[in-house]
């Protein structure tokens, strides 16, 4: 996929390519957590490519260096955690 | 029950791919102090033709935990200020997708939103809610 090409047509691809990046980030916690824990990475390809202090540096230089089809994942390192979203969603309301 | 019309968008506008349905839309989403984090239905993020940013382990009950995509976007509300003036304030937001949401105010009532104001949304504002008088406020 050219990336500097991708249109919307191409946006199941991208998703499913960023799926498949969160899995190899999620896959490498145990490892960065030594060097990145509590940092804000841009990951791709299945390796650390720039680490930041907050969210939304972090997000900016990933859409500067891939552009929004880069199927790149921002992500914080820390241990994986199950979020608790809101009664309003596990019961229905 | 609390149920508003949001503005939600692509952050910044190049995040989105060529040739998305809409550049914005305009969606009722229900805020919910009690959620940590905001919601936008996929539906809605499709529409903008956004990307996702990695994903989250999301309980959606007491049993079952959901590897649920996460997308950063903006969002924003219109209020008016003490003087009557209208104001619109976005804020980019890390946000989950969520599958559609239907909101049952009663049996024979349902009423479809796109989605949670969490409380990662509601700190950008001051939300005041007055009992007495069935009000709320939102202001910034």
């Amino acid at each position: 996929m050219d990336t500097d090409r991708s249109t919307i047509s191409d946006r199941d691809a991208i998703l499913a390519r960023v799926a498949n990046e969160s899995a190899r980030f999620r896959a490498r916690i145990p490892q960065l957590l030594a060097q990145y824990r509590g940092k804000w990475v841009v990951f791709r390809d299945g390796a650390v490519v720039s680490v930041h202090h907050d969210e939304e540096t972090a997000y900016a230089d990933g859409l500067r260096l891939f552009g929004p089809a880069g199927g790149h994942v921002v992500a914080l390192v820390q241990e994986p955690e199950p979020v608790l979203l809101s009664a309003a969603i596990a019961f229905g309301l | 029950m609390l149920i508003i019309p949001a503005m939600v968008a692509p952050y910044p506008k190049e995040a989105a791919l060529p040739g998305a349905a809409r550049d914005r839309c305009q969606v009722p989403m229900m805020i919910d102090t009690g959620a940590r984090f905001s919601l936008v239905t996929d539906t809605v993020l499709a529409q903008l033709g956004v990307v996702s940013i990695g994903d989250a382990d999301v309980r959606t009950s007491l049993q079952s935990v959901e590897l649920r995509p996460v997308y950063r976007i903006a969002i924003g509300i219109e209020f008016q200020d003490e003087y009557g003036d209208s104001h619109f304030k976005s804020v980019p937001l890390s946000v989950i997708a969520s599958p559609p949401v239907t909101a049952t105010i009663s049996r024979s009532i349902a009423l479809r939103h796109e989605g949670l104001l969490g409380l990662d949304f509601l700190r950008h504002f001051r939300f005041a809610y007055d009992g007495p008088a069935g009000e709320f406020r939102i202001s910034w």
